[in-house]
């Protein structure tokens, strides 16, 4: 294809560093996600799901019902 | 004795808070839209809230809810949604949260590339490159050997270097020998909107 040949020592050095650049990159797309923390939707979501667990199946009394460690107001 | 389970679940649920922007990383590597992947997050994280007393606490909830969120991927039809192009929305996302062109239409390449590999390569990438999980973790995640994880991985950087090279030699010399058709419409995108911040490049 095009004119690098696959075992000089500068195409190794090169491709150690595209290779980190890319462990660089796909971090950064990853990141650009997990940074945004988590969405109320989930929040409500997982909240409605254990409000559940209080008024359902086990009896848990009514104080956990009032504990939200997700700190959303 | 309800009391304890009460606070049990009360740490389960603040762990699995803590690990809901991880969740919905990882789905979105696996599907590509953002709106599916979140969808898929929500179903994975209330799957694991269902799930709690199966959860041993101590042991790693990470890899744990990984498991899970990665089986509903593939038992479920959504194993269908990668075959679709790079979501523009996500593609638009990326131009608009970068101040430097150049290393926009990069990430760009490095996403549409990503979206070229095999599923189980890409897993393993971002598992490992980007989600900070060790191999062995991957490998207990993805149900298989620690070796086989390596090779996907060692397979992954492989093809994604192969594939940025050639679009980004396509786009600085002559956008229409190497781009691929998604790629050509992402760069009509960032050119109209990078036109209304500055001149083209």
């Amino acid at each position: 294809m095009s004119n690098q040949s696959p075992n000089s020592p500068e195409d190794q050095g090169g491709r150690r560093q595209r290779t980190k650049r890319l462990g660089d990159q796909l971090r950064r797309i990853y990141d650009s996600v997990a940074n945004e923390g988590a969405p109320d939707d989930f929040l409500q979501l997982l909240d409605q799901a254990d409000q559940k667990r209080g008024a359902g199946g086990k009896d848990t009394g009514m104080s956990g019902r009032r504990n939200d460690p997700s700190g959303e107001e | 004795m309800t009391v304890a389970t009460d606070l049990d679940d009360e740490q389960f649920k603040a762990e699995l808070i803590e690990l809901i922007p991880h969740l919905r990383a990882f789905a979105r590597s696996l599907c590509g839209n953002a709106a599916q992947a979140d969808d898929l997050a929500q179903d994975a994280m209330l799957k694991a809230w269902k799930a709690r007393e199966s959860y041993e606490p101590g042991t790693n909830l990470k890899a744990w809810s990984f498991t899970i969120l990665r089986n509903l991927f593939y038992s479920e039809k959504r194993r269908s949604w990668r075959s679709q192009p790079l979501d523009p929305e996500v593609a638009e996302a990326t131009l608009v949260a970068n101040d430097n062109p150049d290393a926009a239409i990069e990430l760009l390449a490095l996403r549409n590339a990503l979206s070229k590999l095999p599923d189980d390569q890409r897993e393993a990438l971002i598992l490992v490159g980007a989600g900070g999980l060790t191999y062995d973790e991957v490998a207990e995640i993805c149900g298989c050997a620690i070796g086989t994880i390596k090779s996907r991985v060692s397979r992954a950087r492989k093809t994604l270097l192969e594939l940025v090279d050639e679009n980004s030699t396509g786009f600085n010399s002559d956008p229409d020998l190497q781009a691929s058709d998604t790629l050509e419409e992402i760069m009509a995108e960032a050119h109209a909107l990078s036109g209304g911040a500055r001149g083209s490049g």
